[in-house]
C-alpha cells in the first residue's frame, strides 16, 4: 500500500449538534475539494482514523461509506481507500459545501444575536482585508 | 487460584508453628530455674499437640481472611470459577497441611495421639470453617467452636445410651468411634449445610446482608441440641 | 448481546431495581449515566455477575459460553483485587483462573509498574492500568467499565481509550460504560441511557439526543417545549429543553444553542436536584 496521508487536521466540535460523522465527513470533503489531498492519494485506514480521532470505528465506517457513495473516494479491496476527484462533480460539490459552510456560519451568527446586515458588514470588512492580503487563509476563528 | 490458596494455607501453618518456638524458651527456662519435673521430650510433645490444635482451628477460621482483608470478594466472584471450585481450592490445601502436621505430630507423640486427637482436630477444623462465613472475628469464632466442642462432648452421653439399642457394642473400639462420628455428624451436618447454602448463593453484597438462611439453620440447631442435652442431663443425672 | 429481563435487586432494605428491562445489541457502545447513587454501578455489577439478581435474569449471547464471566471484561470503580499479592502473583492468579496462555504486559511495563510491587502499593492510575491489562488479556466479548476514567492522568486516559478503539476496530465488542463525565469518551458512545430512580428515563442515540436537547436563552420560558431545568441570570434565563426539533427553530424567541453530552446530561439531572 502507498503511504497514507496522515496530516489531515480534523477537530470535532463536541458542542455542536452536527453529528460527529457529519463533521468528519465535511472536514475530509473540504480537504479533498481544496486540493489538500490529491487524487489517488490514500486515506488512513478505518482503524488508524478511529485511533487518531479516538472515535468509535463505526463512525469512521459511516464516513468512508458515505464518501464512497458520494464519489469522493473509492476502495481497493485489501489496499485501502483512495481519493477520486470527479472533475464533473467537482464544481457542484464545491458549491454545496460552500453552501453548508455559509449556512453554518449564518446560524451560529444568528444564535449569537447578529443580524443579516451585521453579517454583510463584517464579511465586507474581512473580504476587503483578504483582498489586501492582511487576512491570512486558515486563521482560526474560534 | 489454587497456588494462592496453598500459599495462604502455608502462611497459617507457619503462624501456628510459632507455638513450637515456645519450646526452646521453656527449655532454657527449665535449665535456668533448674527444676525437676518437665523434660524436653514431653514439652515438645505437648507443643506439637497444641500446635496441631491451633492449626486445626486457625486454618479453618481464616479461610476467607484474604478476601476480607483485601476486599477481594468482588474480584473473586468476577472470575469464571464455580463456587465448588473455589471452596475446593481453599479447603484442600488447608486440609492437606493439617494431615501433614497430624502425621508429623503422630511421629513425635505416638499412635495414641491419632486416636485421641484425630476427631477433635477434625471437629475444630470443620467448625471453624463453617462458622467463618457467619462470624467476623476470629475470637468469636473461637468461642463458637468452643461451644460446639462442648456440645460434641456432652452429646456423647445421650448417644451412649441410645446406641446399644441399635445393636452397637460400645465397649469395642469401633463402637466408640461410631458414637464419635455420629456426634460429629449431628453437629457438623447442619452447620455445613448452612455454610454451603450461604456460600453457594453469595455475591459481592456486604456479607451481613446475606446471612439470613445461615442463622435460620444454625440458631435452631444450637437451641435444639443444647435443649436435648440439658433435658437428657436432667433426666439422667450423672452417676446413674 | 446483553438481555436484561424482569430484573429486581435490593441492597438490604434499599430497593434499587424492580422489574427492570434493557437490551443491548452486539457491538454497541452504550453509556449508562444518572445521578450518584441511582444504581449505575450496581447495574454494571449485576451484568458482570458479581451481584446476583433477586428476580429476573441477565442473558448473554450464546457464544460467551456457559459461564459468560469467562468473556466479560469488568473494571469496577472499586478496582477490586487481592491487594496483598504482588503484581506478578496477581497476574498469575488471573491467568490460571481464566485459562490464559499469556498476558501481554506491554502496558504494565510501559507504566513502569514493578512486578514485585504489592497491589496495595500501586497508585490508582497504576492499578487501573493493571486492571485494564488483565481484562484485555481475556479477549472479552463484553467490556464493562465503571467510572474510572477520571482517576487517571490524561496520558494514561488516552492510552486506555486507544485500547478500547483498537478492540472495537478488531472485533464485535459490546461496551457498557458508566460515567458522569463524558469529555473524552463522547465520540466512542453510540447510545445514551439515563437512569432515574431505578428506571430508564432516557434511551437515545447520541446523535438524536444532541438534536433533541437544546439550550434556549431568553427572558421567559418557551411554552411549546418541556423544560428539563433552568439556570437564572440577572437579565435572562437559560432553559434546557427537550424534545426539540428543527421546525421549532423559528418560533422560539431567544438564542438557541447546541450542547455537548455533559451539558445534555446535566440538563436532565439538574431537574432532579432542583
Amino acid at each position: 500500500m502507498n503511504k497514507a496521508r496522515e496530516d489531515i487536521q480534523i477537530r470535532i466540535d463536541a458542542k455542536s449538534a452536527v453529528p460527529a460523522y457529519e463533521q468528519i465527513k465535511r472536514a475530509l470533503k473540504l480537504a479533498i475539494l481544496s486540493g489538500h489531498i490529491r487524487e489517488g492519494e490514500r486515506l488512513m485506514t478505518l482503524r488508524e482514523m478511529a485511533l487518531k480521532l479516538v472515535v468509535n470505528p463505526n463512525t469512521i465506517i459511516k464516513v468512508y461509506e458515505q464518501l464512497e457513495n458520494e464519489g469522493f473516494i473509492y476502495s481497493r479491496p485489501g489496499a485501502g481507500y483512495y481519493v477520486r476527484l470527479d472533475r464533473s462533480k467537482f464544481g457542484r460539490e464545491r458549491h454545496e459545501l460552500f453552501g453548508e459552510i455559509t449556512r453554518d456560519y449564518i446560524s451560529r451568527a444568528l444564535d449569537l444575536g447578529y443580524s443579516g446586515e451585521d453579517m454583510l458588514q463584517e464579511l465586507a470588512r474581512l473580504a476587503g482585508m483578504s483582498l489586501r492580503g492582511t487576512l491570512r487563509k486558515g486563521q482560526p476563528d474560534d | 487460584m489454587l497456588r494462592k490458596e496453598i500459599r495462604d494455607a502455608l502462611k497459617r501453618l507457619v503462624e501456628s508453628l510459632v507455638a513450637l518456638v515456645v519450646i526452646p524458651f521453656a527449655y532454657i527456662g527449665d535449665k535456668l530455674i533448674s527444676r525437676a519435673g518437665l523434660d524436653y521430650k514431653s514439652l515438645l510433645q505437648s507443643g506439637f499437640v497444641v500446635t496441631l490444635l491451633i492449626f486445626s482451628f486457625y486454618s479453618g477460621a481464616t479461610v476467607f481472611q484474604s478476601e476480607r482483608k483485601d476486599r477481594a470478594f468482588e474480584y473473586l466472584f468476577s472470575l469464571p470459577l464455580t463456587r465448588r471450585k473455589i471452596i475446593l481450592a481453599k479447603v484442600l490445601p488447608r486440609f492437606g497441611f493439617l494431615l501433614l502436621l497430624g502425621g508429623a505430630a503422630t511421629l513425635v507423640v505416638g499412635r495414641g495421639l491419632l486416636e485421641e486427637a484425630g476427631i477433635t482436630c477434625l471437629l475444630l477444623f470443620c467448625s471453624s470453617l463453617f462458622l467463618s462465613i457467619g462470624v467476623f472475628s476470629i475470637l468469636i469464632n473461637l468461642f463458637g467452636v468452643g461451644l460446639m466442642y462442648i456440645i460434641y462432648l456432652e452429646g456423647h452421653l445421650p448417644l451412649s445410651s441410645a446406641l446399644p439399642k441399635f445393636g452397637v457394642n460400645l465397649t469395642s473400639r469401633h463402637g466408640f468411634l461410631i458414637a464419635d462420628f455420629i456426634s460429629l455428624a449431628v453437629l457438623l451436618i447442619p452447620f455445613g449445610a448452612a455454610f454451603w447454602l450461604t456460600f453457594k448463593n453469595m455475591d459481592a453484597r456486604p456479607v451481613k446482608l446475606q446471612l439470613r438462611t445461615y442463622y435460620a439453620i444454625i440458631l435452631p440447631t444450637l437451641i435444639i441440641l443444647v435443649t436435648l442435652i440439658v433435658a437428657y442431663t436432667r433426666a439422667h443425672p450423672l452417676g446413674s | 448481546m446483553i438481555d436484561i429481563a424482569g430484573l429486581s435487586f435490593s441492597y438490604g432494605k434499599t430497593r434499587v431495581f424492580k422489574d427492570f428491562n434493557l437490551s443491548i445489541p452486539d457491538g454497541q457502545v452504550c453509556l449508562i449515566t444518572g445521578i450518584n447513587g441511582v444504581g449505575k454501578s450496581t447495574l454494571l455489577r449485576l451484568m458482570a455477575g458479581v451481584l446476583r439478581p433477586d428476580k429476573g435474569a441477565i442473558r448473554f449471547d450464546a457464544r460467551l459460553g456457559p459461564d459468560p464471566r469467562r468473556k466479560i471484561g469488568f473494571i469496577s470503580d472499586s478496582l477490586s483485587l487481592y491487594e496483598s499479592l504482588t503484581v506478578s502473583e496477581a497476574i498469575a492468579l488471573h491467568k490460571s483462573a481464566y485459562g490464559l496462555p499469556a498476558i501481554d504486559d506491554a502496558l504494565i511495563r510501559h507504566t513502569k509498574i514493578g512486578s514485585g510491587q504489592k497491589v496495595r502499593e500501586l497508585s490508582i492510575g497504576q492499578r487501573t492500568i493493571l486492571h485494564l491489562e488483565l481484562v484485555l488479556s481475556l479477549a472479552p466479548e463484553v467490556f464493562l467499565i465503571d467510572e474510572i476514567i477520571h482517576s487517571i492522568d490524561a496520558y494514561l486516559r488516552r492510552i486506555f481509550l486507544e485500547q478500547i478503539v483498537q478492540l472495537l476496530a478488531k472485533r464485535r465488542l459490546t461496551v457498557v460504560m458508566v460515567n458522569v463525565n463524558f469529555h473524552d469518551i463522547e465520540h466512542l458512545v453510540e447510545r445514551v441511557i439515563l437512569l432515574k430512580s431505578g428506571e430508564i428515563a432516557v434511551d437515545e442515540t447520541i446523535d438524536a439526543l444532541k438534536a433533541k436537547v437544546k439550550k434556549v436563552s431568553s427572558r421567559s420560558a418557551p411554552d411549546s417545549l418541556y423544560v428539563l431545568s433552568r439556570i437564572d441570570y440577572e437579565d435572562h434565563s437559560d432553559f434546557f429543553v427537550y424534545p426539540f426539533h428543527e421546525g421549532l427553530r423559528g418560533t422560539l424567541g431567544g438564542e438557541i444553542r447546541d450542547l455537548n453530552l455533559t451539558e445534555i446530561v446535566s440538563a436532565f439531572i439538574g431537574g432532579e436536584y432542583a
